[in-house]
């Protein structure tokens, strides 16, 4: 029976996990998408320093669990998501607001795909 | 490399305690759900150990997720005679009173062949010396031959045999094992005494030494360097 209730705890404990590993990656891809979404407002205000400001502050949030996030998601798909703020900095140095909306987009739909992704839900088990 | 070189490492020693904790049957013995799990962990754990842009989580989640579930089940089926038999199956028998059961051998997808090969495996070239023969739940073939065709026994022989007593190594390639020393009740003046009875000096010097349980002892000599034993 000790084998047993090692092996149901076990389970459980990975069970939980990943519960909680999908509960807390959509939080904070939808925080950090906030933070952008936020970031193109001030853009199509053409307050630049502003939208500066809050696209600095989503990517120090999204790196602040860089390591953590290696561990979690496909670095592939971590390494995108620094590149694509890369890209948005350099647009907004230069303010380009087009090319700007269009990495802001394009990052903000790849953070809200890698939340989903991990939900727990049918249509990602299926 | 040093990634690769780590995780290689790590996934080899959870597959190492995972199959340590399946138990110590044999690769051949394998339960069809034995033999899924050891397929689906090679596959799993060779992934994350070639890849190094998949985090090493998505071999090792897996990995103890069917480790737990082969633990749970295993519980289960020692306690649940159906689960057992749901999840192992159930032997069948092939040949009874020499005549083959073709149904079941239909059943299981064992074709003449493959039963004749399996009996002169086992000396057996006559079906109708057969009374029984059952495929096993781990596959393998057991022959049950009517008495007359069975080898007679030292019992029916009236001859009292020498019972078989379990050695006990003393020394392995060298290497004393003083605890198997001790649990035969013997000492190292003994020790001393059987070396030099075989021209040894040191423990060192001995291949092999095991005692049994009625004092039989099984002395060989190392090597020499040559090759020769000394």
């Amino acid at each position: 029976m000790k084998r047993l209730y090692v092996a149901l705890t076990l389970l459980l404990m990975l069970l939980a996990a990943s519960i909680w590993n999908g509960w807390w990656i959509h939080q904070l891809t939808e925080e950090v998408a906030a933070g952008l979404e936020e970031a193109m407002v001030l853009v199509g205000r053409e307050d630049w320093e502003g939208a500066a400001q809050a696209t600095r502050r989503a990517r120090e949030h999204w790196q602040k669990h860089g390591s953590l996030l290696r561990v979690l998601l496909r670095h592939s798909d971590a390494d995108q998501v620094l590149l694509s703020f890369a890209v948005m900095e350099a647009n907004l140095q230069w303010k380009k607001a087009d090319q700007y909306a269009a990495a802001n987009a394009q990052l903000v739909c790849l953070l809200r795909l890698l939340g989903g992704m991990e939900r727990p839900a049918l249509h990602n088990v299926l | 490399m040093f990634t690769i070189f780590v995780r290689t490492v790590i996934l080899y020693v959870i597959i190492i305690v995972g199959f340590r904790l399946m138990g110590k049957r044999q690769v051949g013995e394998l339960e069809p759900s034995e033999l899924v799990l050891s397929l689906l962990i090679a596959d799993l754990a060779s992934v994350p150990m070639q890849e190094m842009g998949i985090p090493l989580h998505t071999g090792v989640i897996p990995i103890l997720t069917l480790l737990s579930l082969v633990m749970i089940l295993s519980v289960l089926t020692m306690k649940s005679v159906r689960l057992r038999a749901l999840l192992c199956g159930k032997p069948s028998i092939i040949v009874r009173e020499g005549q083959m059961d073709q149904r079941e051998m239909s059943r299981n997808r064992l074709t003449v062949d493959e039963l004749l090969e399996e009996l002169r495996g086992q000396g057996i070239t006559d079906l109708a010396r057969v009374r029984y023969a059952v495929l096993e739940t781990n596959g393998r073939l057991s022959v049950l031959p009517y008495a007359g065709e069975m080898p007679v026994s030292a019992q029916q022989m009236g001859v009292v045999g020498r019972e078989t007593c379990l050695p006990l190594t003393l020394i392995s390639d060298g290497r004393l094992l003083a605890d198997n020393l001790h649990r035969r009740g013997l000492n190292h003046r003994w020790l001393e005494k059987m070396l030099a009875a075989h021209d040894c000096r040191h423990p060192s010097e001995v291949f092999l030494l095991t005692i049994d349980e009625l004092g039989g002892i099984y002395f060989a000599k190392r090597a020499s360097r040559g090759g020769k034993n000394a």
